[in-house]
C-alpha cells in the first residue's frame, strides 16, 4: 500500500512527473494568438521545477528508504544520478529555446515529452522492481523516438525518429524476455525479493540476465549494437542529440549499476571487458574519417561508451564512484559541445554542407568566444588535464587497474590517444585555419551562451577540485 | 470425456478455431485470409472463455482481433497485392523452413496435449481456476501493483502526445 511517507521521500519524481502534465495544460490555456508568451512561460515553468528538483534531491542525498510498497528506491546512489540527469535536462532545456525558435519548431509539446523522458529516466535509477525499470526504459524511449522526430520537415529527422523507434522497439522485445526469464527462475522481479532467493547459476536465469544485459548494450550504444547511433544522432534536432547522447546514456548507465549490483555481475569481467574494449575501438577508429560534426561526436560518443563500460569489470564501491564522475563530466562536456553546434548551425536552406567540419574553418577569428567554448569541450572530451573529462578517464581506468585488469586500462589509454586525433583536428580547424566562404553566425542566443558557460563553469571547476563531487558519492554503499 | 453441456461448447470452440484456421491458410485471396483469422482469433476466445480465463479471452479479442487485424488489413490493402500472385510465390528454402517449424511446433504442442491426456496434469490446477479471472487480475493490479500501474499512464500519454506531435496534419 502506499502511503504519505512514500510521496514525502520522492518529491524530485512527483516534481518532475507533475511538471510534465502542467506543461501540457499551459500550451492549451493560451489562445493560439499568444503563442509566445505561453512558450516563454513553459521555458521558465520547466527550469524553475527542475531546480525545485535538484534542490529536494540534494535533500534526499542521506536518505536509504525502499518506498511505493518496494518499487522504488531512494539512497545516496540514486539521488547522486537524479542531480546528475535533472542538471543535464536543465543545461538542455536552457539551450533549446533559440535553436526551436530559429527553427521553427517552438512547441510547448517539446518541453512535457523532455519532462517524461526525464521521469522515465529518473524511475530508471531508483527502480527497486523489474517492471519499473521496464516502465521506466520504455517512458524514456518513447518521448526519445519523437523528440528525434521532431522537426517534421526534415527527411533526416523522420530517418532518425523511425529508424530509433524499429531498433528501439525491437530491442524492448529482448529486455522484457529476460525479465521473464528472471521472474521465472526466481519467481519474483523484485530486487528485494531476488536478492533474497540468492539465485545460483541456471541456464535460464543467467539466459535472463544476458538478456537484459543486451538489451543495456543497445541503449549505451555499446559495440556490438551502436549501429543505430550515428544516424540518428545526425538526424535528430542538435539539441535533442546532445540530451541523448548525454543524458540518456547516463541513465542507461545508471540503471546498469543497480542491475549490476543487484545481481552481483562481478563474475562476467571478460564479457565487459570485450565489449569495453571493441566499442572504444570501433568509435575512436571510425570517427577518425568522420567530416560532419555531429556524426564525428556521435562516435566520439560511442567510444565514451567503451570508456565508462571499463568501470564495469568489477562493481565495487570504487568502481561505482569512478563510473558516477565519469557521467557528470561526460553529461557537462557531451551536452556542451552540442550546444556550440547547435549555435554554429547554418541557417542557409543547404542541407549538405551544414554541420561539416568544413563551417569550423577559422571561426576562432569570426567568433572566438564559441570557439573558446567548444575548446574547452573538446579538451574535456579528450581527457586533456584541467578539465573534469580527466579525472574521468583518471578514476575509471583505476578502477580497473585496482581489480588487475591492467592490459584493460593499457589499451583503454592508447585507444584514447587515438581519440585526441580528431578532436584537436577540429580545434585546428577552429583556430589555424582561414573562414571559407562566408560564414555567416547569424545569431547570439543568451540562454545557450548561459548553458555553456554553465557546463564550462562544472567542467573546470571540477576538474581543478574533484572533491566536489566526490564528497557526495563517498557515502555510495 | 464426459459429454455434459461446457465440454461440448468447448469442443465446438475448437473445431470453429481448426476449421477457420485450415480455411485461413487455403484461402487465395489475402484479404478473406485475414477475415478467417478473426474468426480464429474469436473462437480461440471463446475456448480460453471456457477454460475460465475471462481476463486472456477479453484480451484476446481486445489486441488481437481488435489492434493487430485491424493493422494487418490496413497493410494488405494499402500494398494493394495484385490478386493471389505475390502470396503465392514459391521458393523451396521457405517451404521446407515453413515445414521443419510446423513440425516443431506439431511437437511441442504434442507433447503437451499427450501430458495433458495421459500424464499427471489430468486435472485442473484449483489456483488456476481464480488466476484467469479479471477480478483477481484487477485486485493484484490495484494493490500490489498500483504504483507500476499508475506509471503506464504516463507511457500511454507520452505515446498520444508523440503520435500527434508527428502526425498531425498541420502542427502550428
Amino acid at each position: 500500500m502506499i502511503n504519505s511517507l512514500d510521496f514525502a521521500n520522492s518529491i524530485p519524481l512527483l516534481i518532475i512527473g507533475g511538471a510534465g502534465l502542467v506543461v501540457m495544460l499551459l500550451e492549451t490555456i493560451f489562445p493560439k494568438s499568444q503563442k509566445g508568451t505561453s512558450e516563454t512561460l513553459i521555458f521558465y515553468f520547466s527550469l524553475a521545477a527542475i531546480v525545485a528538483a535538484i534542490t529536494f534531491s540534494f535533500g534526499d542525498l542521506t536518505k536509504n528508504f525502499i518506498i511505493y510498497n518496494k518499487f522504488i528506491r531512494v539512497n545516496t546512489l540514486t539521488s547522486v544520478l537524479n542531480i546528475v540527469l535533472l542538471t543535464g535536462i536543465f543545461i538542455t532545456v536552457l539551450s533549446s529555446k533559440n535553436y526551436l525558435q530559429q527553427e521553427k519548431i517552438n512547441h510547448g509539446e517539446y518541453y512535457s515529452l523532455l519532462m517524461f523522458s526525464l521521469f522515465g529516466m529518473m524511475l530508471m535509477g531508483q527502480a527497486n522492481d523489474l517492471i519499473v525499470v521496464f516502465v521506466g526504459l520504455e517512458l524514456m524511449s518513447i518521448c526519445f523516438y519523437v523528440l528525434a522526430g521532431f522537426m517534421r520537415r526534415k527527411v533526416e529527422s523522420n530517418e532518425s525518429a523511425i529508424k530509433y523507434f524499429l531498433l528501439g522497439a525491437f530491442l524492448t522485445g529482448f529486455l522484457l524476455l529476460g525479465i521473464a526469464f528472471i521472474y521465472g527462475y526466481t519467481g519474483s522481479t523484485n530486487y528485494t525479493a531476488i536478492t533474497d532467493v540468492h539465485p545460483q547459476k541456471d541456464t535460464f536465469y543467467l539466459l535472463g540476465l544476458t538478456l537484459v544485459f543486451i538489451a543495456f548494450i543497445f541503449k549505451t550504444g555499446s559495440f556490438p549494437l551502436q549501429m543505430w547511433i550515428p544516424d540518428v544522432y545526425q538526424g535528430a534536432p542538435t539539441v535533442v542529440t546532445g540530451m541523448m547522447s548525454s543524458v540518456g546514456k547516463t541513465a542507461a548507465f545508471g540503471a546498469l549499476i543497480s542491475f549490476f549490483s543487484i545481481f552481483a555481475l562481478n563474475n562476467i569481467p571478460m564479457v565487459v571487458a570485450m565489449v569495453a574494449i571493441l566499442t572504444m575501438l570501433y568509435g575512436n577508429v571510425v570517427a577518425l574519417v568522420q567530416s560532419n560534426i555531429k556524426r564525428l561526436l556521435a562516435y566520439s560518443s560511442i567510444a565514451h561508451a567503451g570508456y565508462i563500460m571499463v568501470g564495469f569489470l568489477s562493481i565495487n564501491s570504487f568502481s561505482i564512484r569512478a563510473v558516477l564522475f565519469y557521467l557528470v563530466s561526460y553529461i557537462l562536456m557531451q551536452s556542451g559541445a552540442f550546444i556550440i553546434i547547435s549555435m554554429v548551425e547554418e541557417k542557409t536552406g543547404d542541407n549538405t554542407s551544414k554541420n561539416t567540419l568544413e563551417s569550423y574553418k577559422g571561426l576562432g577569428k569570426t567568433n572566438p568566444m564559441l570557439s573558446l567554448l567548444m575548446t574547452i569541450f573538446l579538451f574535456s572530451l579528450a581527457g586533456i588535464p584541467p578539465f573534469a573529462g580527466f579525472w574521468g578517464k583518471y578514476y575509471i581506468f583505476l578502477s580497473a587497474i585496482q581489480v588487475n585488469y591492467l592490459w584493460v586500462a593499457i589499451i583503454g589509454i592508447l585507444l584514447s590517444l587515438v581519440g585526441v586525433y580528431y578532436y584537436i583536428k577540429v580545434i585546428l580547424y577552429m583556430w589555424f585555419y582561414e573562414p571559407v566562404g562566408e560564414t555567416t553566425i547569424a545569431y547570439r542566443s543568451d540562454f545557450s551562451y548561459t548553458a555553456a558557460v554553465i557546463s564550462v563553469i562544472g567542467l573546470f571547476a571540477f576538474g581543478v577540485y574533484p572533491d566536489l563531487i566526490l564528497r557526495y558519492l563517498r557515502n555510495i554503499i | 470425456m464426459i459429454w455434459n453441456a461446457e465440454n461440448i461448447i468447448t469442443l465446438s470452440f475448437a473445431i470453429l478455431a481448426l476449421g477457420s484456421a485450415i480455411m485461413m491458410i487455403t484461402r487465395r485471396n489475402p484479404i478473406t485470409s485475414a477475415l478467417y483469422l478473426i474468426v480464429n482469433f474469436f473462437s480461440i476466445s471463446g475456448v480460453y472463455l471456457m477454460l475460465r480465463s475471462q481476463f486472456v479471452a477479453i484480451i484476446q479479442i481486445l489486441v488481437y482481433a481488435g489492434a493487430i487485424m485491424v493493422l494487418f488489413l490496413f497493410v494488405i490493402m494499402l500494398l494493394n497485392l495484385s490478386g493471389e500472385k505475390k502470396m503465392m510465390e514459391t521458393f523451396s528454402y521457405k517451404k521446407i523452413s515453413a515445414i521443419i517449424l510446423g513440425l516443431m511446433l506439431f511437437a511441442s504442442l504434442g507433447i503437451t496435449a499427450f501430458f495433458a491426456f495421459f500424464g499427471k496434469y489430468k486435472t485442473m490446477n484449483p489456483n488456476a481456476e481464480i488466476m484467469g479471472t479479471i477480478q483477481s487480475v484487477g485486485k493484484e493490479l490495484y494493490t500490489t501493483y498500483s504504483f507500476p500501474f499508475e506509471l503506464v499512464s504516463f507511457v500511454l500519454l507520452a505515446a498520444i502526445v508523440g503520435a500527434i506531435v508527428l502526425a498531425q496534419k498541420k502542427f502550428e
